[in-house]
């Protein structure tokens, strides 16, 4: 016996409004005896009789009056459940989050939504500053975009692009017309820079510092390259970031010097290697992984 | 969309493979298979994804699933209200309440009502999410423990009873006429949980003023579950006085607790829809009983 489905209880409804299996038929664009054999099946699976047969048409049964609310409840889901795939499919039901930094996001990462959006126009993205590993390991983030990050075994890295640190001081300063400058030059500078325990590219700048005989300490730490570029304050102090910020944005008063020998640095792409990507997660990967 | 594909993807979310998915609906793996790849087709979403090489649902997969739990719903109330036709209870009286109240004061009042009816009335008695059951048109009539402060709901404060313990007559302190917080220190108590859906719960609000929250080390869902636990000697039931009234007290000591806040008993029905005539009379009883 098949069971009741919601194709079903549009028929039985419009029959009830109807009075007719000819009128419901026009209205359904259906065949006659295709609304006949639907109210049969229905009956059947139901192992009730919904409407009487008198003079030609079909009455509801007065009993059955409640079953015909329940029947619309089955109508009215149905079809909001029709708009909600909908919603699934444009990507506007379930957003895009991705976990980065400012440089990246505004650079690599706002590039590539560019292009997502042109195919998902009503797409719906988060784009979360965080800890990338974290938001991912959470479950609050569904891609993680950073440089050279520490990760677990649980995140696949793909590297997706290679950048350098860079230096920058004020267009006042000694070193602006330089066009290049070493670490070495810089030990009576006060550096404006991350955290060596709290950042991948801390890290990497405080081995660099090590490997030439310096010591690290910025005076100023900063979770974010646009950070350390907006509190760039007095003339003489330096910042040493990633060369992403400068390429997506200009900084008024500033100017941008190469690291010798240079600091190379790898963005890399994190995706989780236990939950599957939502379609348009997988898109922003293709997208990411072909420019 | 066809509700056979649904029923595959749920049962694939739910059971979390297609190999379990087919065991659970009684079908091969490969038809599983098949069927989710048909509705990824038809649907043009991303339901299944190959993860550490695992057929894995996609985050579309798992909120289809979720968005979809309404029309299932839809059609269970459908096919019950097919059931309840079949077996001459179309014409009933629905009522949603918790089990604490089901097993006290309706009882006496669904008697009473059905001798004021001649014993035509049929009832339908349905357990907990009392106010979804009222507001989706479910139910007729509802009882619960607090004020549901909905709009659209109307809400009757039917009557008050002090939190009384329920005990083995062997026990040491059915000797005690009282009994106080202090007298409860060791014993072991039972009592109802929150339910986690009721914005309002005046049992929970009286136990908590009692002092006893917290000192609960059984939890149950039935008044029958409390008394036998208490026969039996596992600890001391602590419930509002309806139970009283209920029969399920015999043979057990009942005492009072010293200086108890009070529990009320609340009715409740949807505003505009007139009650029919079997609501209003079992409304009287409800009320009249606590007069």
């Amino acid at each position: 016996m098949s069971t009741l489905t919601p194709s079903h209880a549009i028929v039985l409804r419009t029959v009830e409004r109807c009075g007719t299996t000819v009128e419901a038929a026009r209205q359904l664009h259906l065949t006659q005896s295709a609304v006949s054999k639907i109210i049969a099946r229905s009956e059947a699976s139901l192992g009730i009789a919904v409407f009487d047969r008198r003079d030609g048409r079909l009455v509801l049964r007065p009993q059955a009056r409640a079953l015909l609310q329940a029947l619309g409840s089955v109508e009215g889901e149905w079809r909001a459940l029709r708009d909600a795939v909908g919603d699934l499919r444009s990507g506007r039901a379930l957003p895009l989050r991705i976990a980065s930094t400012p440089s990246i996001g505004q650079g690599l990462i706002a590039q590539a939504i560019r292009r997502l959006v042109t195919e998902y126009p009503q797409a719906r993205i988060e784009l979360i500053m965080g800890d990338a590993p974290t938001e991912l390991s959470q479950g609050s983030a569904d891609l993680g975009v950073m440089f050279s990050p520490r990760v677990t075994d649980d995140i696949a890295l793909t590297p997706l692009a290679r950048a350098s640190i860079i230096a920058l001081v004020r267009e006042d300063d000694p070193l602006a017309n330089r066009g290049a400058v070493s670490l070495p030059e810089l030990r009576q500078r006060r550096l404006i820079c991350f955290d060596r325990e709290k950042s991948p590219l801390g890290w990497l700048i405080a081995r660099a510092h090590e490997a030439a005989g310096l010591d690290y300490a910025p005076f100023m730490t900063v979770p974010y390259s646009i950070s350390a570029a907006h509190l760039l304050a007095r003339q003489g102090d330096v910042i040493l970031i990633d060369s992403l910020l400068t390429q997506a944005q200009r900084f008024e008063g500033l100017v941008k010097l190469t690291v010798t020998p240079e600091l190379p640095i790898t963005i890399c792409l994190m995706t989780p290697r236990s939950r599957p990507l939502s379609r348009l997660a997988a898109r922003f990967v293709e997208i990411l992984t072909e420019a | 969309m066809k509700l056979n594909a649904l029923h595959v993807i749920d049962a694939f979310v739910r059971l979390g493979g297609t190999g379990e998915a087919a065991q659970g609906l009684g079908i091969s793996q490969s038809a599983v298979i098949k069927s989710l790849r048909q509705a990824e087709q038809e649907l043009a979403l991303s339901l299944v994804a190959t993860v550490q090489g695992r057929l894995t649902p996609t985050p579309e997969a798992l909120e289809l699933t979720r968005l979809a739990r309404p029309s299932f719903a839809a059609l269970r109330r459908a096919r019950h209200e097919a059931d309840m036709i079949r077996v001459g209870m179309a014409d009933r009286l629905r009522i949603a309440t918790v089990p604490g109240l089901a097993h006290s004061i309706l009882p006496p009042a669904i008697a009473g009502a059905r001798l004021a009816l001649d014993d035509r009335a049929a009832v339908e008695v349905m357990f907990d999410h009392v106010r979804d059951h009222l507001s989706a048109a479910e139910a007729d009539l509802a009882i619960s423990y607090g004020p549901m402060a909905v709009e659209g709901l109307s809400d009757i404060a039917l009557r008050c009873s002090p939190l009384v313990c329920v005990l083995d007559e062997a026990h040491p302190l059915a000797e005690s006429e009282v009994l106080t917080r202090g007298d409860l220190e060791g014993a072991r108590l039972i009592s109802y949980g929150p339910d986690g859906v009721s914005r309002s719960d005046s049992f929970q609000e009286a136990l908590g003023q009692a002092g006893l929250a917290d000192r609960i080390a059984i939890t149950v869902r039935h008044t029958d579950t409390a008394c036998h636990l208490a026969r039996e000697g596992v600890g001391i039931a602590v419930v509002d006085g309806f139970v009283i009234s209920s029969g399920l007290t015999e043979g057990l000591a009942v005492r009072p607790l010293e200086n108890s806040p009070l529990v009320t008993a609340y009715a409740h029905h949807r505003d505009g829809a007139p009650l029919d005539r079997a609501a209003r009379i079992l409304l009287d009883h409800l009320s009249a009983a606590g007069a």
